[in-house]
């Protein structure tokens, strides 16, 4: 071989080496895209992409990209297995993140684990889905679940509001139920049993609640707890106020939504909301308004509604994971693993690390109420998450 | 008494829609000896029909409440009754000596595609739609009992169009010509009835019906989805089996029978809410065991 050609062949080789070393990996999304609660699906997928988006764009993962993999569950506990299989078995994808509904969580976590995918919970409230109720190392979450978050909403409900005839009433889902039941335990044990003077479940996908509603209006709650999503709690406020039902109905995440204000229109007005997130104006140090002013910059065609900032940070998350793990013992699952199990992430819901079960160190936890058509902070967890302080 | 009065209402509300679907499963079944599970999708259909026509209407700044109401009804109403008759020439006609079996399972198809294809084509089909009810604010109160303007106009509405129907079976040509279809197709085809067109119009009032229904659950809950036509279509054919598949009048009184029942499970049940379906299918088998025409034991293949 002669000189000449050794220096071709040199030169050659060096412009392909770092297309060589640069690689695609793939984040995989299970979400409700479409279907009952796709406004939150939707809103997860667009901030999750965005942190995807400004990671590519921002050099610290060198010449490695990483590419979404959008999975549409359609609202279905079938289509999220499928997605998750799917998910699982494609080894260009070394992170998920699911689910938004708690039954999708509880019914994907084994899954994931069976493929050693690392997944990131967002939403997906039930306590069931999350470590420690079951051993499954894949599984990790940005925000607390139903055990914490209830703990609060009774706290409110119980010694800051002061209800004292709350009737309960949930849509029969995992969800629900547990919500309710935590709910219920924490107030009995705060202010006597005597304070619930009544449960009901009610068949998801119902949209008449008038004959229930005619029932327990003469027992004159003060408070109508419902554990539930965003489509009946919307019908049940509905007809609430159509029946001169005046308590107002205090719910969670599954309806903490800028889509019930607007489908629910006036009746709207006075309902209590226990979330996992603060207005964005409160994270730290801008985080949340640079968010909102980037995912507005980014043209998307729907808002990032309630759980946008978790499935951002998430995005983050895997982005930092991925980074760190590129630099040292390559990217693979286990590494990723291993990096979620030790770094310490710098994400918009705050720096935080996850805990030997997954939790978040820090968690967020505030009161809302809607008035004057928007959700208004009233209460927030303190620093420490242990007690709630007013919003001033 | 108040509590109780209340309920009345809302199972009157609710009664009149299951009753309009109800009429057009007894309309089919009676012409054509047919279960057609597609009317579930027909009354689906006019919600969407009608939210697209409000849309179309606000666009060209026509907002007034009562036009748009009136607009909903209308043309969801002729919308669907033309569907009906396309479902019926193009489905069911071609396998209408066939066994039953074929009928029912592609009335079955004809309820997926009709689904599939809202779902697909409607803009965001997949997701609840937002419908408008202009008139939904405005409440009367009679003592304790709390009724909205858009209740009283759907519980008028339902019986306005149930005499109507029974003018028309009883006193018009067509009726005659259907309640002859109903008893002996054959013996009606020898006396000069023009079969076809009896079954074709039948669909058209049956469908017009269920779309009108449509309108008023849109109407009422203020929000449709494109799948729920399947829980309606069993609920229709649920009331037109307990008042007697064949009879409209039986069918009528189903609706509201029905409605009664789910409204006093959920009154008197604990837990009624969420297994009140249970009660009601429990309740129309018992019904079923004993009288197995249906409340009004007329012979099956009777329209009216």
């Amino acid at each position: 071989m002669s000189i000449r050609s050794i220096w071709i062949a040199t030169t050659v080789a060096a412009l392909c080496m770092p297309k060589a070393l640069a690689a695609e990996y793939g984040l995989a999304t299970n979400l409700p895209l479409t279907g009952s609660w796709a406004n939150y699906g939707v809103g997860m997928q667009n901030s999750f992409q965005l942190a995807i988006n400004q990671a590519n764009a921002s050099g610290d993962l060198g010449a490695n990209k990483l590419r979404l993999i959008p999975g549409d569950n359609a609202g279905t506990a079938t289509q999220a297995v499928n997605l998750a299989t799917k998910a699982g078995a494609d080894p260009t994808v070394m992170g998920a993140f699911c689910c938004w509904a708690s039954e999708f969580g509880i019914a994907t976590h084994s899954i994931y684990q069976r493929y050693n995918l690392p997944v990131i919970l967002g939403g997906s409230n039930d306590h069931r889905s999350s470590r420690p109720f079951h051993s499954d190392a894949v599984v990790f979450r940005n925000s607390p679940y139903d055990l914490i978050n209830m703990k609060f909403a009774a706290i409110y409900a119980a010694e800051v509001a002061k209800f004292n005839r709350i009737y309960l009433i949930d849509d029969g889902s995992a969800f629900g139920r547990t919500q309710v039941d935590e709910f219920a335990k924490v107030v009995e044990a705060k202010a006597g049993k005597d304070v619930l003077i009544g449960r009901e479940s009610i068949a998801q996908g119902e949209k008449d609640f008038t004959p229930l509603l005619t029932r327990i209006k003469p027992l004159n709650p003060d408070l109508i707890y419902f554990g539930g999503r965003i489509i009946e709690a919307s019908l049940m406020r509905q007809q609430m106020v159509r029946l001169g039902l005046t308590a107002p109905m205090m719910t969670s995440g599954g309806t903490f939504s800028e889509t019930y204000i607007k489908i629910t229109g006036d009746s709207a007005e006075g309902t209590l909301a226990s979330f996992w997130g603060l207005p964005m104006a409160s994270y730290p140090e801008g985080r949340g308004l640079a968010f909102e002013k980037a995912y507005k910059e980014a043209k998307f065609n729907d808002p990032y509604e309630a759980f946008g900032p978790m499935a951002y940070a998430a995005g983050e998350v895997f982005a930092q994971a991925i980074e760190a793990t590129a630099k040292s013992g390559g990217v693979t699952r286990e590494n990723i693993l291993k990096q979620l199990n030790t770094q310490e992430f710098n994400t918009l819901i705050g720096n935080f690390h996850f805990d030997k079960n997954g939790m978040p160190s820090v968690i967020h936890i505030a009161i809302y109420e809607i008035k004057g058509g928007r959700w208004k902070m009233l209460y927030q967890t303190d620093p420490s998450g242990t007690e709630l302080v007013k919003e001033d | 008494m108040e509590g109780w009065a209340q309920q009345l209402i809302n199972a009157a509300t609710i009664g009149g829609m299951y009753t309009l679907v109800a009429i057009g499963f007894t309309l089919f079944f009676g012409v054509l000896g047919l279960i057609n599970f597609a009317h579930g999708e027909v009354f689906m259909l006019g919600a969407f029909i009608a939210l697209f026509a409000t849309r179309a209407l606000q666009g060209f700044g026509l907002t007034a409440g009562w036009l748009l109401v009136i607009a909903m009804f209308v043309i969801a109403s002729v919308c669907c009754g033309v569907i009906g008759m396309l479902t019926e020439r193009l489905a069911f006609k071609p396998v209408r000596n066939s066994p039953m079996l074929i009928m029912l399972i592609t009335s079955l198809g004809v309820s997926f595609l009709l689904r599939e294809s809202v779902k697909e084509f409607f803009p965001e089909g997949a997701n609840p739609q937002a419908f408008p009810s202009p008139y939904m604010a405005g409440v009367v109160h009679l003592g304790g009992v709390v009724i909205n303007y858009t209740q009283i106009a759907l519980i008028a509405i339902s019986i306005i169009l149930v005499a109507m129907l029974y003018l028309l079976v009883e006193r018009t040509w067509f009726g005659r010509s259907m309640r002859a279809t109903a008893e002996d197709r054959d013996a009606a085809r020898m006396m000069g009835v023009d079969i076809d067109r009896v079954i074709r119009n039948s669909f058209f009032v049956g469908s017009a019906l269920g779309g009108i229904a449509g309108v008023m659950n849109g109407l009422y809950y203020l929000s449709i989805r494109f799948d729920m036509g399947w829980v309606m279509a069993i609920k229709g054919f649920t009331a037109a089996v307990l008042g007697g598949l064949g009879n409209v009048y039986g069918a009528a009184v189903g609706g509201y029978v029905l409605a009664l029942l789910e409204v006093v499970i959920v009154a008197l049940v604990p837990q009624g809410s969420q297994y009140k379906d249970v009660f009601v299918f429990l309740i129309l088998i018992v019904v079923l065991v004993l009288r197995p025409s249906g409340i009004f034991a007329r012979s099956a293949r009777k329209a009216g």
